[in-house]
């Protein structure tokens, strides 16, 4: 019997694996984009902060995703991958969005933007810069409680906010997962409270599938617990 | 002549009773029947559901929101059921978010009373003897009214010696007080001499939150893709599944559906785990992870029988 259900239980999973490949080929095929810039135009929304987490990092894909997102007025954009990739290769990152868009002004040292400044903010995280954060300040607060300038207690939500690598940055409003499995990786856990989350198992964000993200979030609906 | 009627309406009603249990049995034939072709491959140990639409389902119905929140109650217990038949060892629901005091005060209010009733049904009702289900709450239970608190402790305290799988209910939580709270334990820790600078880890910080298990799946219902302060920590390498049913119709089906994606996804979901667990290891010599491990067992120890 127990074979029996073993047969069985390899012929659906190849069964739903193939739907779901033909479910994500069909989706894709109908995410057609003519002109990104028009496209963008007709949104009725579009988020401050966007955040990658990619697979894998290649210099002119996620020049790409950086200048898109400028198109689409986003002024802060995190890349993030595990391994540390995007870091490692920033500065050819910035030679080529140098040559692309000349005139773009572009913090690449995480300083927030000022009131009435056009500019962009764009980032590059890893693990460290998630879980890691969180860890470096409790470690923080372990050495003043030990040096007793802080008492357990005196330990809050606002003061973690003021001490994160992050602060100043706002909070990423859409997250654009490019992975096989929907798997935040280690991703900042503190500010992800309200961030939206659009997944594509495909490795490589084109501009269809990029519109499509912006599309998702600009029908989103933020009720934050009421 | 009526007599006849009598009669006849009895007999229908025998007979509708009886087929009705003929489906039951036919249905919980074929459930098991699918759970055992499932459970075949990788079953996710530890589930978690953020149980959102309960209100939206009502308004499609046209019901009042109450009867919503009871119909996602429903939805939670079977959910739960079908998990614990399945081989799960683990599930945690997020029932009401600090956030959610931000309702009405008479949402608020029923469901503050919904809660207290079904306190009652899951204590006189056999289902946690059943399946050997011990309840956990989780969250700041200090901001709920006291008869909540006391429900919730007797809940607790009639299960407490089950151990087959555990429910953690997620009451009054956000995952941002629960982050605050392990950084709290864990200088707590330092400030008592329990604990040495080099004990503060990642791997600690897990352990010193109040839902340490991680979860190997987490599913939102209702169309929703966000976390809303919900395991933000815990489910940094979780499969996500986002579902567009509401909480309420949450079923049978989409449980196997859900654990099929899982399945399909092992494989990788493993090699996420393991590549980040490589990472995260620690260059302290042996003897030092070894002091450090003593140390925090019997810190974690003694704040657990606390």
């Amino acid at each position: 019997m127990y074979v029996l259900y073993w047969i069985v239980h390899r012929l659906i999973l190849v069964c739903f694996e193939i739907l779901c490949l033909l479910h994500d080929v069909v989706m894709q095929m109908s995410w057609g984009i003519e002109d990104l810039e028009k496209e963008i135009g007709k949104l009725k929304k579009h988020p401050k902060h966007i955040a990658f987490i990619l697979n894998r990092v290649s210099e002119l894909e996620v020049a790409d995703l950086i200048y898109w997102s400028m198109e689409a007025d986003v002024t802060y954009i995190s890349i993030y991958d595990v391994k540390g990739e995007g870091k490692a290769q920033s500065h050819l990152i910035k030679t080529i969005l140098k040559q692309k868009c000349p005139s773009k002004s572009i913090h690449w040292d995480a300083t927030p933007v000022k009131a009435g400044e056009h500019a962009y903010v764009v980032r590059f995280l890893s693990m460290q810069d998630g879980r890691g954060d969180l860890v470096r300040i409790a470690k923080q607060f372990c050495q003043e409680t030990e040096a007793k300038t802080l008492r357990p207690m005196e330990i809050t939500k606002n003061l973690v906010q003021l001490n994160l690598s992050t602060s100043g940055i706002p909070e990423p409003e859409l997250l654009v997962v490019s992975n096989p499995t929907l798997s935040l990786k280690g991703f900042l856990p503190w500010q992800i409270t309200t961030t939206e989350i659009w997944h594509t198992p495909a490795t490589k964000i084109s501009e269809a599938v990029f519109l499509e993200a912006l599309k998702t979030f600009a029908t989103s609906q933020q009720r934050y617990g009421a | 002549e009526k007599m006849k009627t009598q009669e006849d309406q009895r007999l229908l009603s025998i007979l509708l009773k009886y087929l009705t249990n003929v489906y039951m049995m036919l249905v919980n034939l074929i459930q098991r029947m699918i759970i055992g072709i499932l459970k075949c491959g990788p079953i996710p140990r530890h589930v978690a559901f953020i149980m959102d639409g309960n209100r939206r389902y009502a308004k499609e119905k046209h019901l009042k929101i109450d009867l919503g929140h009871r119909a996602g109650f429903s939805a939670m217990i079977e959910t739960l059921r079908i998990c614990m038949k399945a081989g799960c060892q683990e599930v945690s629901v997020f029932a009401f978010s600090a956030d959610n005091f931000r309702r009405s005060k008479e949402e608020v209010d029923a469901l503050m009373q919904l809660f207290v009733e079904k306190c009652r049904v899951l204590l006189d009702s056999d289902i946690l003897k059943k399946y050997g289900v011990r309840v956990k709450f989780i969250g700041d239970l200090s901001l709920l009214p006291e008869d909540v608190q006391h429900s919730a402790a007797m809940v607790v305290e009639g299960s407490k010696d089950f151990n087959t799988g555990t429910l953690n209910v997620c009451l009054a939580y956000t995952s941002r007080n629960e982050m605050v709270g392990s950084m709290r334990t864990m200088a707590e820790g330092i400030e008592s001499g329990e604990l040495k600078q080099e004990d503060i880890t990642e791997q600690l910080f897990e352990e010193c939150l109040q839902l340490r298990s991680t979860p190997d799946l987490l599913i939102r219902t209702s169309g929703e893709i966000r976390l809303s302060d919900f395991l933000m920590w815990q489910g940094g390498y979780t499969c996500l599944i986002f579902l567009s049913v509401f909480w309420p119709d949450f079923s049978f089906w989409h449980i196997c559906y859900c654990i099929l994606r899982y399945q399909t996804l092992y494989s990788q979901l493993s090699d996420e785990r393991n590549q980040h667990r490589s990472m995260t290891k620690s260059d302290a010599t042996q003897k030092e992870i070894e002091l450090s491990r003593q140390r925090t067992e019997k810190f974690l120890k003694t704040r657990q029988d606390a």
